[in-house]
């Protein structure tokens, strides 16, 4: 086809659009639409007896900061990443975050080492956590896909692998206030095993998910 | 400098009357990126032949037209043009090397089997009797062979046109094979 006739196609098929909000607008949108599933459960499920102790340890306080702090900026860098022209320095953004989160945990594994011994260091499975972790995670992935989508697909698998792991820190997150309180290579193994699961099945699915319309794709 | 700030800002501006439905300001913003587009796709590449470098270019309007709400009016309109352009060409470049990794370049092409028998330059066999053999099929062996051999249709479409199922068709496409086989052997035997 002619340019100048695919231009006129172009112009005639063109309707207003809504505009996609800046990064931070849509960061406080999915979280509005992330937040209630999560107080639902927690009223539901009822307050774990560790959140409560959790005001006075400030190692647990600090992982908790550092997991939401890591939630909000990969969200942040999900939305950045499909924005033509802004710098590719935002992807970076989870990383301090992420970082302190793991270091926490780890901290918590050693503390507990010290404390209890090896047993201190066994891991389980908890299949009661799986449910309460889709109720609280199935919202956000789906608000999070939504969002993502309206955006440019540049780098879709940075945007997925970013958003796959806001949803994960964002479920770590919450289940620590309704689930009973964890020993911190519990922590370790299934919320980090978590965040590294869906965040890898982001970034695979990627260009699946999200690409340029059919139409213009080779 | 500021020829181009300028350039950017009135880009920016039919852009922000286009998300608001503005046709006429669109098609002035798609006229006006167009030759943005050739130049800097011709400086990047210079090797591209022109008929590569429109294509390139209308798949970079179509990409601009399925994100255009993406553009924010505060902020500067070229860079956003052109981080599209540059994801676009990435993706060329790279469905180019993906497709040159396939092709293997040759100076003679190979024979189908060394044997005496091949590669005599009269592997079509005779055409007329070919058609005669068809013509002897019975009648639903005969659509299936024309219309998935002779005119290359898909299943789906030969289904389609001669009103027998994807299978009937499968099966009578198999059985006229065999007979035409047998039709044209006997025939040169």
């Amino acid at each position: 086809m002619d340019t100048d006739a695919l231009i006129d196609r172009l112009a005639e098929e063109a309707a207003p659009v809504h505009r996609v909000r800046p990064v931070w607008v849509r960061v406080a949108w999915w979280f509005g639409l992330a937040i209630p599933p999560l107080v639902l459960a927690v009223a539901v499920h009822g307050v774990a007896g560790g959140a409560v102790g959790m005001m006075q340890d400030t190692r647990l306080l600090v992982e908790q900061a550092a997991t939401l702090v890591t939630a909000v900026s990969a969200a942040a860098a999900a939305f950045a990443s499909t924005v033509p022209g802004v710098n590719r320095r935002w992807l970076w953004l989870p990383v301090v975050p992420l970082a302190v989160w793991l270091l926490a945990i780890g901290k918590g594994c050693i503390d507990e080492w010290f404390h209890v011994g090896s047993e201190g260091l066994v891991v389980h499975a908890d299949l009661g956590c799986f449910f309460p972790m889709l109720l609280v995670g199935a919202v956000p992935a789906a608000a999070m896909l939504i969002m993502v989508r309206r955006g440019a697909p540049l780098a879709p698998r940075s945007t997925l692998c970013l958003g796959a792991l806001a949803i994960a820190a964002f479920v770590a997150f919450g289940l620590r206030f309704f689930h009973p309180g964890d020993a911190s290579i519990m922590i370790l193994v299934w919320h980090v095993g978590m965040v590294a699961v869906v965040s890898a099945a982001g970034a695979l699915a990627g260009s699946r998910l999200f690409h340029w319309p059919a139409a213009i794709q080779a | 400098m500021g020829d181009r700030e300028d350039e950017g800002d009135a880009l920016g501006r039919l852009m922000q009357a286009a998300q608001e439905g503005d046709r006429a300001a669109y098609r002035d913003l798609l006229r006006d990126i167009a030759p943005i587009l050739r130049r800097v796709l011709r400086r990047r590449f210079p090797f591209l032949a022109r008929h590569d470098v429109e294509d390139l270019v209308q798949d970079i309007l179509l990409s601009v037209h399925s994100v255009r709400a993406t553009y924010d009016p505060a902020r500067p309109f070229l860079p956003w043009l052109l981080a599209i352009a540059r994801n676009r060409t990435a993706d060329m470049a790279r469905r180019h090397a993906r497709l040159r990794a396939r092709e293997v370049a040759v100076d003679i092409y190979p024979e189908t089997s060394a044997e005496d028998g091949t590669n005599t330059g009269e592997d079509y066999g005779d055409a007329e009797a070919l058609q005669q053999a068809v013509k002897a099929l019975p009648q639903g062996q005969r659509v299936a062979i024309e219309l998935l051999k002779f005119r290359e249709l898909s299943l789906k479409e030969a289904a389609k046109e001669s009103g027998m199922s994807v299978s009937a068709l499968k099966v009578a496409t198999h059985r006229a094979t065999r007979a035409l086989r047998v039709a044209l052997r006997t025939r040169d035997g």
